[in-house]
């Protein structure tokens, strides 16, 4: 047992510290094309990252809703399921959650808060079920319901801060913003360090007790393993026993929930107001995250944090050295491509070693037989 | 909400000019996904494609100051980045979807470091509406339909010319076969591979007719992340559409048209929240889905990679 997860955690370990030299020697070559000095731009992502408390509270903040959605996305792939809904559901859960706030503020802490985080998980986890009760009741592709309620959901949360009926705040002249008001100091997340420039708040605690939570559940209880089963042979799942269409909404709602955490983390912890277009694509980022963890939740802890580290980074990095923080992008993105066209090559070289071990064979389904 | 309307016979052209207009670019790339997906490769990454593209359109255009290199460069462009995920989902049999993901990431962060260093594309010569003689003055359709760029009748044409490939050649039969059920077309002796390739250069090729459409056709030069969003609402037409060449141009007639009507309706003091225009092209598609299930699949094939068992 312990030999062969030692052999899968050093294959994975070195697939994906080629898929960062990768991207470095991508940062390296496109701050070399801007004639800027490499040693600086790699310091800067270093300070901005790392550097100060400042720097890392930065990191953890932006790792947290990344993490959030890697869990969404690697809980329905499980179920062999593939969701790419995470930034529609993101965005409903974190409306579902600023109206919660705003409505409960009055409530003693910290109960307006709790209420705030469950309508923001029950609001992603909507959006999440919707999907899977499209697929479930009209067979609806789940690849294609998810992408497309992300721009349902998008322009549902705009909407309601663009109404003065819904969470506007009053318009009091014609310059003022479509934006909720600021949210009540009782609602928001706290801040773990008191009075220091590091502004890391309970966001990312809740997300690594939700990586342990998730990682639990799929591993050591029942519903975990009905819920496997069903990502591996679902009409197998079936004659066992599980209602696969009650399983598939339920799994999504979970999936979304998680990801309606995301948005509601960032809200509270970070923006204090809704906002149109809040979120800067975490919801495709933290597919990238769950992909690079392998879709495992401790790995997705680690993955979260060297994403959170270069978004953060790449801020430090456009003030230093002049090198716009899009180049963020790119390296995060040839990360993914370099890990995406090592993927196979991996999981088949782990078959066939866990074909010996029958037990250990279960560990994760094939994704893309799962989509079909 | 609504006040006394009274939208007269010119304005309703005005809008589905509009419609035809912003249609144009988006009908490229849908046109590139039916053949995409029809093979059995889905593509998220149009966006990134599209973006990509409309820029080493726009650039191409500017320098050389011909409309037809420009264009001719931003096919090159999208070709060359559908081969790259050839190479990937194909090749590497790496997923579908994570290659896609990649690729927006990729061109949005690239795009907008060139552009940053380069500042400003110059304008580049863009396309003017046509005339087309006695049709342009045919009451309603001819300032609607007949006014229009050459882009929107070229589309025209390719989408006559997919929908008889599609359906009439044998190329068209191997394109569907591998994209529903590959192990037969694989047992009858067509290369998989080879025709899946096919697929994704000529979704390639169109995606980046569809960029430049947009950089040079429209807007005559670029700016960051100007295909916002029209990359999805392409994969959302060819859902709509049904994998139908003709179906799917009308899905993007209907996205085009709520996309009109966002900017017609403040002009026709109609309070209506931009923001449901904005969802209802999804929303159409999702319920259409939902609707026609069973009669309404995706090639069955979608988005799996084929490997030949042993």
């Amino acid at each position: 047992m312990s030999a062969v997860r030692l052999r899968r955690s050093l294959i994975i370990v070195g697939v994906n510290g080629v898929a960062l030299a990768l991207a470095l020697a991508a940062t390296a070559g496109i701050v070399a094309l801007y004639d800027k000095p490499v040693g600086a731009a790699l310091k800067a992502l270093y300070e901005g990252s790392l550097g100060s408390a400042f720097a890392l509270g930065t990191t953890l903040n932006k790792a947290t809703p990344l993490l959030f959605v890697a869990l969404a996305f690697l809980v329905a792939q499980r179920a062999g399921l593939v969701s790419i809904g995470g930034e529609g559901q993101l965005y409903v859960g974190g409306t579902a959650a600023v109206a919660a706030a705003l409505a409960f503020d009055g409530l003693p802490r910290p109960l307006g808060l709790v209420l705030a985080l469950v309508c923001g998980f029950a609001g992603g986890g909507l959006w999440g079920a919707l999907a899977g009760w499209l697929r479930a009741r009209f067979e609806v592709n789940e690849v294609i319901a998810t992408l497309l309620l992300n721009f349902v959901g998008i322009a549902v949360s705009n909407l309601t801060v663009q109404e003065p009926s819904l969470l506007r705040e009053p318009v009091t002249d014609s310059a003022s913003l479509p934006q909720s008001p600021l949210l009540a100091q009782v609602v928001r997340l706290p801040r773990l360090v008191q009075d220091s420039p590091n502004r890391v708040h309970l966001g990312i605690v809740l997300a690594v007790l939700a990586a342990v939570g998730v990682g639990v559940l799929l591993r050591r209880t029942v519903a975990g393993f009905r819920i496997r089963m069903l990502g591996h042979n679902p009409a197998m799942a079936e004659r066992a026993g599980v209602n696969v269409a009650v399983m598939v909404v339920l799994v999504m709602f979970l999936s979304g929930g998680l990801a309606g955490l995301a948005g509601t983390s960032v809200l509270l912890g970070e923006q204090y107001r809704l906002q149109p277009e809040f979120s800067p694509g975490f919801g495709f980022d933290g597919i990238a995250v769950a992909l690079l963890a392998r879709s495992t939740p401790g790995g997705a802890v680690a993955a979260a944090l060297l994403f959170g580290a270069l978004r953060a980074g790449g801020l430090r990095l456009e003030a230093a050295v002049q090198v716009p923080q899009a180049l963020v992008l790119v390296v995060q993105g040839v990360i993914i491509l370099a890990v995406a066209a090592t993927a196979y090559w991996v999981e088949r070289t782990l078959r066939a070693r866990n074909t010996v071990e029958v037990a250990g064979a279960t560990e994760q389904p094939a994704m893309v037989e799962a989509t079909a | 909400m609504m006040v006394g309307i009274s939208i007269t016979a010119g304005a309703a052209s005005d809008l589905f000019a509009s419609a035809a207009r912003l249609a144009t670019p988006i009908g490229f790339v849908a046109l590139g996904e039916t053949f995409g997906e029809a093979a059995g490769i889905i593509n998220i990454g149009l966006e990134g494609v599209m973006l990509a593209s409309a820029l080493a359109g726009a650039w191409a255009a500017a320098s050389s100051g011909s409309v037809l290199t420009g264009f001719a460069v931003a096919m090159l462009t999208g070709m060359a980045l559908l081969g790259v995920m050839a190479l990937l989902c194909i090749g590497l049999r790496a997923n579908q979807i994570v290659v896609g993901l990649g690729m927006n990431l990729v061109a949005l962060g690239a795009t907008t470091l060139v552009f940053k260093s380069v500042r400003t594309v110059a304008l580049a010569p863009g396309l003017d509406p046509l005339q087309l003689g006695f049709l342009a003055d045919i009451p309603f359709l001819g300032p609607a339909f007949f006014r229009q760029r050459l882009t929107f009748f070229v589309l025209l044409l390719l989408t006559a010319a997919a929908a008889f490939v599609l359906r009439r050649t044998a190329w068209g039969l191997r394109l569907r076969a591998v994209g529903e059920t590959p192990a037969a077309a694989d047992a009858a002796g067509v290369r998989v591979d080879a025709v899946r390739v096919q697929a994704m250069l000529v979704c390639g090729a169109l995606a980046g007719l569809g960029g430049a459409a947009l950089s040079i056709g429209e807007l005559r030069g670029f700016t960051e992340n100007m295909v916002a969003g029209k990359g999805f609402i392409a994969l959302a037409a060819v859902i709509f559409g049904r994998w139908k060449p003709w179906a799917v141009l009308a899905a993007c007639g209907v996205f085009g048209l709520a996309d009109a009507l966002q900017g017609q309706l403040p002009a026709w003091d109609i309070n209506f929240p931009p923001s449901v225009l904005r969802m209802l092209p999804y929303l159409i598609a999702l319920v259409a889905l939902a609707v026609q299930r069973g009669r309404a699949r995706p090639p069955a094939a979608l988005s799996i990679p084929y490997e030949r068992r042993r």
